[in-house]
């Protein structure tokens, strides 16, 4: 299962290197999953994602699973510092703001006010503080 | 093996009393009981065969597993009935008739419908041996197991990149399951997964590729064009029968099937017996 998700409880051990935000379209209601890839020397290191449930304009809980690692991933680097894993999108701190989006800002300020204005660790710091 | 047992009764009952349902078989005759416990044993002993060929894995393993099995079940109910039922062998997709030199294949004119069931499921078996020997990919069948809703993903085991993950892709906020299941949306073949409820199989990615073709350019609807669909259309592709109605019976089906119960092993009983 090389490349397959776990679920995590302890808190994030955030790792050396550039870390990158992608997200998913919402599919079900009151769900929405946003996930961090963190690269070093051109390997990816760390792949998050939290699932947030969320109603009535509240986060009711996020959990989070962690990707194990795998050397047979591959990514490509855009122009603009974005990185693409796949068809996966994923997004430099700066270019997050400006980004496709596939989740409204409004649930991201559920999270946080700040959480579009600081960087892609401090935002999984963010989202991690939430998971139980 | 039990399966094989339990359809090899069935099958034995119907020969000794003219039917094939059960609830008209005349159970004060010997004859019936007789045939129903050799048809158990040449079911039984058929089915293993047949099951032990097809899981061997070797080359052609399914097809070789249908022809070996049909053929010891057709000798053996030649032999209980006392030559009343034909010797053939089955090949999936047609089949060969020893005692009246004639072949039999899917659509032929004059197939019953039966039968022609029976030869689209052996047919899937053939597809099966194909996939194997052209491109095989270990994958991983993942099912959500957090909610009703749920979301079935056909995953590459090495990479962990989603082969079929189908699943919508643009801003719509859907507020309620009514939203969920009619909202038409933008689609991506590499939606989120969770890994849970894992089902090892081995699939073809050029049969892949074909479905997510289609991804490209289907919306995404809760209720019609889902996850469930195309992946169960994908495994269907791969010579898997299931069932694609939610992410659940996905699960089972395709689970039973890795499990050995699988329909297309026994597709010979429909084309000899569904006439």
């Amino acid at each position: 299962m090389a490349g397959s998700y776990c679920n995590k409880d302890n808190n994030i051990q955030v790792v050396e290197g550039k870390t990158y935000i992608y997200e998913y379209a919402i599919k079900k209601p009151g769900q929405a999953y946003v996930g961090f890839i963190t690269l070093d020397n051109s390997l990816i290191v760390q792949d998050i994602c939290f699932t947030i449930n969320f109603s009535d304009g509240k986060i009711k809980d996020v959990t989070k699973a962690e990707r194990i690692k795998s050397n047979t991933r591959k990514y490509s680097k855009k122009e603009n510092g974005n990185i693409y894993i796949g068809s996966l999108l994923c997004y430099t701190s700066e270019n997050f703001t400006c980004r496709n989006k596939l989740i409204s800002d409004d649930i991201y300020k559920m999270i946080s006010s700040d959480f579009l204005n600081v960087s892609n660790k401090e935002r999984l710091k963010m989202l991690d503080s939430f998971v139980k | 093996m039990t399966i094989g047992a339990d359809v090899g009764m069935w099958q034995g009952g119907s020969m000794a009393n003219g039917t094939m349902n059960p609830f008209k078989w005349d159970y004060s005759s010997g004859k019936t009981w007789g045939y129903m416990a050799g048809g158990a044993l040449v079911g039984g002993l058929s089915g293993g065969f047949g099951g032990s060929i097809a899981s061997s894995g070797g080359f052609m393993a399914n097809t070789m597993g249908i022809a070996g099995a049909s053929y010891m079940n057709s000798v053996g109910m030649s032999a209980l009935t006392g030559g009343q039922t034909d010797v053939s062998i089955s090949f999936g997709f047609a089949s060969y008739n020893f005692d009246k030199g004639e072949w039999g294949y899917l659509g032929k004119k004059g197939n019953s419908t039966l039968e022609n069931i029976g030869y689209g499921l052996g047919a899937l078996s053939n597809l099966r041996d194909i996939n194997e020997i052209i491109n095989s990919t270990q994958a991983t069948l993942y099912t959500d197991n957090s909610d009703f809703i749920s979301h079935s993903a056909i995953v590459d085991k090495n990479s962990g990149d989603p082969l079929m993950s189908f699943g919508p892709n643009d801003l719509k906020t859907p507020s309620s399951k009514l939203g969920y299941a009619t909202y038409f949306r933008k689609s991506t073949s590499d939606f989120h997964y969770k890994s849970t409820l894992p089902v090892d199989i081995t699939v073809n990615k050029y049969a892949i590729d074909a479905v997510r073709g289609l991804g490209r350019v289907l919306p995404f609807q809760g209720i019609t064009t889902n996850c469930v669909n195309m992946a169960s259309l994908s495994l269907w592709l791969n010579g898997i029968p299931n069932i694609g109605l939610s992410p659940w019976i996905l699960y089972g089906t395709t689970w039973a099937y890795t499990m050995g119960i699988r329909p297309d092993l026994f597709s010979y009983y429909f084309t000899q017996y569904g006439r």
